[in-house]
């Protein structure tokens, strides 16, 4: 079979999703070249799932070491293919209630987590044209910055939870999570730590 | 990252007595949303015609893969729950109760789709009591099913305001497509946590009486006006009907006429036909003989002019 865009993505044990990515200094035409290839695997991603939408994504998961994430303009629109672009971003702020909520990532197969976040954040970052710019989100897209922010210092949601015996949980092939055992599966793997 | 699609088990039967595939529209929503519909719990695979056509919602869930599971006791229901274990239900038009403890089972419950603004109107004949009643405005309200009929806590509603010449069937199809799109920008809502439903108000409910065959039968005491609100409250069922030497023909339009005509008596008057009634008279512009197709007026003092009293 051949390569296709979604073959990019680089998964766990890969030690690439546990290092930092570097500032992004100037937008040329490669810079815009990757933002492209991270819509084109999240969108390829997708369309192998049957029950999972592709939300947003790191620039460090297709093996790009930079700070870029890209974001879904809508979480629940499938047919919507539009993302946000956000260059060197950072949480400037948290705010509000910590929630737990299920996450799951595109380089860690099948295993979803129930993770606690800020329910607000502020977010800094430079847009496509370069400019900066501010946001302020909450509920669900808060979840997501802080998830793909993480990515940018190479951390990744299981690692929030990894002492929570009871916040993991896997993908069935019918779309319904099942809870993991947390001994067998998850504490001494070799894949995820 | 990536988001899990909620699961969802639908409930649905179809033709509620508006002749309408509520529950097909709401079922192909869901899928082209991209829920993960797990399946589809009717109680019956066909129509009530003789025809035994297969019901919408079922092609529908074929189409696309979604199993169907036809009339389920409870006790298989309940385990067939159990064993999957779903975020939400989605009745709408499924025609029986569901018991509490089969509600209790989804994490987010059962919501459903009721074509009236509740409290008001609850009951299995909404739209055609809002016709009956002239009322200016309806509306569509997504609720959470509760074991006490159309009682359940509101999630979303919207308001539709009326003309006072829409028919049965015009008024379902607008408050259920209406009712798809509040279901599903409530949905995600609903389950992250953002939208809490209200309780409704009880003081202010009101019942409407189920309609009989009977009700149909159009009575020439009854005023132009009322009649003519009967014919666009009764299409697709029970039809508004009249007898004239033996053959039965059902208005499916009709307007009211100054023009006085002998009461209970099909006339034509100045190219108008007319049935008499209390003050007046009902003006039919289309009409159904019995085991023939709709016609225009015109087309019905043509062929069936021996109805007619001259």
């Amino acid at each position: 079979m051949s390569k296709t865009p979604k073959d990019t993505i680089i998964t766990l044990p890969n030690p690439h999703l546990r290092q930092r990515s570097q500032k992004v200094g100037v937008i040329t035409q490669q810079t815009h070249n990757y933002i492209n290839q991270m819509v084109a695997a999240t969108l390829d991603w997708e369309a192998s799932r049957n029950h999972e939408l592709g939300i947003a994504l790191a620039a460090i998961q297709i093996d790009l070491k930079l700070r870029i994430i890209i974001i879904r303009e809508d979480f629940e629109d499938k047919n919507n293919k539009n993302f946000t672009i956000l260059i060197n971003p950072v949480i400037t702020k948290y705010e509000g209630d910590i929630v737990e909520d299920y996450e799951g990532c595109l380089s860690i197969k099948d295993i979803y987590g129930k993770v606690p976040r800020y329910n607000k954040v502020r977010v800094k970052a430079t847009d496509i044209n370069g400019e900066e710019t501010r946001l302020s989100a909450d509920g669900f897209i808060a979840r997501v910055l802080q998830h793909e922010v993480d990515h940018t210092n190479g951390k990744l949601f299981i690692d929030h939870i990894k002492d929570s015996p009871k916040a993991f949980y896997h993908l069935d092939n019918d779309g319904q999570l099942t809870p993991l055992n947390y001994e067998q599966e998850i504490a001494n793997s070799t894949i995820l730590w | 990252m990536n988001k899990k699609l909620p699961t969802v088990l639908f409930f649905g039967n179809e033709q509620i007595a508006t002749g309408i595939s509520s529950s097909a529209i709401t079922i192909k929503s869901l899928i082209d949303a991209n829920y993960s519909v797990q399946a589809n719990v009717v109680h019956n695979a066909t129509n009530n015609r003789r025809n035994k056509k297969i019901t919408d919602n079922i092609t529908v869930a074929e189409q696309n893969n979604v199993p169907v599971i036809v009339n389920p006791s409870n006790q298989d229901l309940l385990l067939f729950i159990q064993q999957n274990n779903f975020d939400i239900g989605v009745l709408v038009a499924y025609g029986k109760i569901i018991p509490q403890n089969v509600i209790d089972m989804f994490k987010f419950g059962i919501i459903n789709i009721h074509p009236s603004l509740l409290p008001l109107h609850r009951g299995p004949t909404p739209i055609e009591s809002v016709i009956l009643q002239n009322s200016k405005t309806t509306g569509v309200s997504v609720m959470s099913l509760s074991a006490k009929m159309d009682a359940g806590p509101i999630i979303a509603q919207k308001e539709l305001p009326l003309n006072g010449s829409e028919s049965k069937k015009q008024i379902a199809e607008s408050l259920l497509s209406l009712g798809s799109q509040l279901l599903l920008s409530a949905i995600p809502k609903l389950i992250d946590g953002t939208l809490l439903p209200t309780k409704q108000i009880e003081r202010l409910a009101s019942y409407d009486n189920k309609i009989s065959k009977q009700d149909g039968i159009i009575n020439p005491q009854k005023t132009a006006d009322g009649l003519e609100k009967e014919v666009r409250a009764y299409l697709g069922w029970p039809g508004s009907r009249l007898e004239v030497h033996g053959t039965w023909l059902t208005v499916t339009k009709a307007s009211t006429s100054k023009i006085p005509a002998i009461k209970g008596i099909l006339t034509l008057i100045d190219g108008q036909l007319l049935y008499g009634c209390n003050g007046g008279s009902l003006k039919i512009e289309q009409i159904k003989p019995s085991g023939k197709k709709e016609m225009s007026a015109a087309a019905f003092c043509n062929g069936y002019a021996h109805l007619l009293n001259k």
